[in-house]
């Protein structure tokens, strides 16, 4: 079975692609899963310190809001303050 | 005639995202509201899947897509590390237009206060929608409790609470 773990990677990795024009394949190569998941849950940190809103927090991510929301619900991590 | 509301990319993607009947609720609440989005808030939803539910809607005007100006430029020099594009440019539409704007982020929210614009959050927005525009009491909560995991707990029982006042008025 499938971490949520995986899955947010996974989501991510569609997400950054649709955001990007890159394929799927390529993203993984400029990220992998766990510097993915270290660097979502250190802007989730930031976001939830108040130290920018959800808009900038999705740019800094590299993905659109919806698909944001997707994954950080996936890893349980809350998307409003 | 329906009133015109500028709205952020947040409330955006949750009209786009959830089902009512099967289909984004985005095309029940066209019925009953215009939907004006800033350039930069266009700019975000390009980037993302409710692009295709955006899109043809742009295209045939059911939402209107407006450039937002440069002006005020403190937001883009004080503000441009702390908001987003979208957040900035519907800060700007709702400066220029004088519309009611729809803002979920709590900073861009604060900001928005700051420039002498009162924007509301999605679900005061829903319950405005019944109070003003005939959006049926029971399609506005299946709505606020479709999208209730996106906004804090304790706002949920406040707004049924708004919505049911709202239903005892229209009786």
């Amino acid at each position: 079975m499938q971490t949520k773990e995986a899955h947010a990677y996974d989501l991510f990795l569609e997400a950054r692609a649709l955001y990007t024009g890159k394929t799927s394949s390529e993203v993984r190569s400029e990220i992998d899963a766990d510097e993915f998941e270290a660097r979502i849950r250190a802007l989730h940190y930031q976001y939830i310190s108040g130290k920018f809103s959800f808009g900038r927090f999705t740019e800094l991510a590299g993905v659109a809001h919806l698909e944001l929301r997707e994954i950080l619900d996936a890893l349980d991590l809350s998307t409003h303050h | 005639m329906t009133t015109s509301y500028i709205l952020d990319t947040g409330p955006l993607s949750t009209l786009c995202s959830f089902p009512l009947n099967g289909s984004p609720y985005i095309y029940t609440v066209l019925k009953y509201a215009s939907v004006l989005l800033a350039d930069g808030v266009i700019t975000e939803a390009g980037r993302g899947k409710i692009w295709r539910t955006v899109s043809p809607l742009i295209n045939t005007g059911e939402i209107k897509s407006i450039s937002s100006p440069i002006e005020p430029e403190i937001l883009d020099t004080s503000y441009g590390n702390d908001l987003g594009l979208g957040e900035r440019s519907t800060i700007k539409l709702g400066l220029k237009l004088g519309l009611i704007t729809v803002i979920d982020d709590r900073d861009a929210f604060v900001v928005a206060n700051r420039f002498g614009i009162h924007p509301i959050g999605f679900q005061d927005w829903v319950v405005k929608l019944v109070q003003e525009s005939d959006l049926s009491v029971q399609t506005a909560i299946e709505i606020v409790k479709a999208s209730a995991k996106q906004y804090p707990k304790m706002y949920l029982a406040h707004t049924l609470q708004l919505l049911s006042s709202s239903e005892l008025r229209t009786k």
